[in-house]
């Protein structure tokens, strides 16, 4: 499954001047990739990311997945599309307090009309992800680790094509960075494709093509052309 | 155990029980509505009720009474409050001659001090069942016989021994029918023909008793304590009592319109009070509601911005919230009309005699229809209350409730 992002604009009214924070943005996503995203905090990456995971309309420009336009879909399809497409982790803490650590897992799931249960698959993502011991707990007794391990489990419930993690090891240590890094390196692995924006050059490690966002202008770091085989895309009309 | 799927109602009920303080607080305005609504709809409805029943049982259009005794006999009407007061019975014949008037029967008024049917003193009222028009057509509704001499019929609240028979006096009578209730001083008095008051009479020279009433100076034979009076058609109670006045003296003339119209009128002051209270106090509530669920909302605007961001649709934000606020809602709806419940049916007597009013429960199903309607409007008053903040919530652009709540 291809995400294709096609010449995506955000604008936004500051005052009373218009601003770019995404400016004509394009670049194709294939099953496996690793694609790191970084750039200075404003650049535009958050805003960037979110549009592809339908949780902000563009301005222009399209994402499609496999040929369909998912920026012009409706509420009900677009949810749809991101509970089973996307797997999504948020900036910061992002797990529900009002439940413990398997139903914020299994959350997702239930957002959508499917057939068996989700518990196992809960259990076992909470077993990959190492807090399989901490299923019954709430997340206000979680560390910033622990907590970042929920979320990613959570986006992995519903076997998505593509995780989109918005710094997901901000805030974290060293060792817990680098588990973090392994955990969403096996994700790519396995064929699911990452979209990750970080601010932690150790992590670049992991990816396979890393994109500098400047001023709402994505371009791909040279040296990882080759390895996408695509040209270097011109984010400016 | 395989986990429970989350649906709406699961997730819903999991965010309340995570705070229990906040759910507590929006349970309690939904109680106070709900006790407000069904308290004070149960409580305006019974005096409608008591008022329709003293209008139904007042009959007589005049109640020619002694002197200066008008608010007695009112008491006697509205109360219950025993009261004693004679004059010739040759008053009934003069009156039957004045112009304007149909009918005329006389009633003789005894109270007990503490006869064996209660520990209050009762008012046992003697009547003439040939001429009587006023209590027969609602005792009719529960004793289709003519009333014999030694038999009673009681009024609702007097309390009947295993037998069937009060004591007066060390005699006893037979009690032939209960009335039902009407919430006037009716349901403590006891009805007998005028041969039984005389024999109930007897019995308390015979026992040597002090009574409250005295008899002793009455000769029963020749004394009545009220004639009632009906209108013939074309005459009003006005022209009536000015005729009777002009041939009579020594008398008081009690207005049965004007006992129903005072009545009607303090009535219609607490009514009022009572409507305003339930009105404003379901205002407030509402109002209370929307301004916490509102606050609600902005509070979980990032906890609803991550369950978008999951793949939830703005309707089902919508549903958990409102799933939420109607738990809270059945919840304080169900306490707060029970609550109600357990103050108003228990302890009806007790706030009739506080009111000083006629004061009728309503029936089974009048009942049920006034507990079905404010657990009606309380039930609604959360997802009511809800409706703006909800769907507010579930339109708040998802990337930008998480940032903000960052």
């Amino acid at each position: 499954m291809t995400l294709e992002v096609k010449n995506l604009t955000k604008e936004y009214i500051r005052g009373r001047t218009a601003f770019r924070a995404v400016n004509n943005v394009s670049f194709v996503v294939r099953p496996g990739d690793f694609i790191n995203i970084i750039g200075r905090s404003g650049s535009g990456k958050s805003t960037l990311v979110n549009m592809i995971a339908c949780l902000l309309s563009p301005t222009e420009g399209s994402v499609e997945i496999d040929g369909l336009n998912i920026t012009s879909l409706k509420d009900k399809e677009a949810s749809v599309y991101r509970n089973s497409k996307i797997g999504y982790i948020s900036q910061g803490q992002s797990t529900l307090a009002s439940l413990n650590v398997l139903d914020n897992v299994r959350v997702p799931f239930h957002l959508s009309k499917r057939k068996g249960t989700s518990e196992e698959a809960a259990r076992s993502l909470l077993e990959q992800t190492g807090i399989a011991h901490l299923s019954e707990a709430f997340p206000r007794h979680l560390s910033g680790g622990e907590l970042k391990r929920v979320a990613i489990a959570r986006a992995l419930i519903n076997q998505p094509d593509f995780v989109i993690a918005d710094e997901p090891t901000s805030d974290l240590d060293v060792q817990t960075t680098a588990e973090i890094m392994n955990l969403l390196k096996n994700v790519a692995e396995t064929g699911t494709a990452v979209i990750m924006i970080t601010h932690d050059m150790e992590a670049l490690e992991s990816g396979s093509r890393t994109f500098v966002m400047e001023a709402g202008i994505l371009t791909e770091r040279a040296s990882d052309l080759s390895r996408s085989g695509t040209q270097p895309l011109r984010c400016r009309k | 155990m395989e986990s429970k799927p989350l649906t709406t109602r699961r997730l819903s009920a999991y965010n309340l029980r995570s705070k229990p303080f906040r759910t507590a607080g929006l349970v309690f305005v939904v109680f106070l509505l709900a006790f407000a609504t069904f308290g004070g709809s149960l409580l305006s409805q019974s005096l409608k009720n008591g008022l329709g029943s003293l209008k139904e049982r007042l009959g007589a259009d005049l109640a020619i009474v002694p002197l200066n005794h008008e608010a007695d006999y009112e008491g006697i009407l509205l109360t219950g409050q025993p009261e004693k007061f004679y004059f010739d019975q040759s008053i009934e014949q003069q009156i039957e001659q004045v112009e304007g008037v149909s009918k005329v029967s006389s009633q003789f008024f005894i109270s007990t001090l503490a006869a064996a049917c209660c520990s209050v003193p009762v008012q046992v009222i003697g009547f003439d069942p040939d001429t009587d028009f006023v209590i027969q057509p609602w005792i009719g509704k529960v004793y289709h016989e003519k009333i014999g001499d030694g038999q009673i019929i009681a009024g609702s609240d007097i309390v009947l021994n295993d037998t069937g028979t009060l004591k007066f006096f060390n005699d006893t009578y037979k009690v032939v029918a209960q009335l039902e209730k009407t919430s006037t001083g009716m349901d403590y008095s006891v009805y007998a023909n005028m041969n039984t008051i005389k024999m109930l009479v007897a019995g308390a020279r015979k026992a040597g008793m002090n009574l409250s009433v005295d008899v002793y100076g009455t000769d029963v034979d020749r004394s009545i304590s009220t004639v009632l009076v009906k209108l013939k058609k074309g005459y009003d109670a006005d022209t009536v009592t000015t005729n009777i006045r002009r041939k009579i003296s020594g008398i008081s003339i009690v207005k049965s319109q004007n006992v129903f119209a005072s009545t009607a009128n303090n009535m219609d002051v607490l009514l009022t009070f009572i409507n305003t209270i339930t009105f404003v106090t379901w205002m407030l509530a509402l109002f209370v509601l929307a301004v916490m669920f509102s606050a609600m909302i902005n509070e979980r605007k990032k906890e609803l911005a991550l369950l978008r961001s999951v793949g939830a649709t703005r309707r089902k934000i919508c549903g958990i919230v409102l799933t939420e606020s109607f738990f809270i809602s059945l919840l304080g709806g169900i306490l707060g009309t029970a609550t109600a419940s357990l103050i108003i049916f228990p302890f009806s007597t007790y706030t009739r005699e506080k009111l000083g009013l006629p004061y009728l429960l309503p029936d089974a199903a009048a009942t049920l229809r006034l507990l079905g309607m404010s657990l009606l409007l309380s039930f609604a008053a959360g997802p009511l209350a809800a409706a703006y903040s909800a769907v507010k919530g579930s339109k708040a652009e998802a990337y930008v409730s998480i940032r903000e709540g960052e």
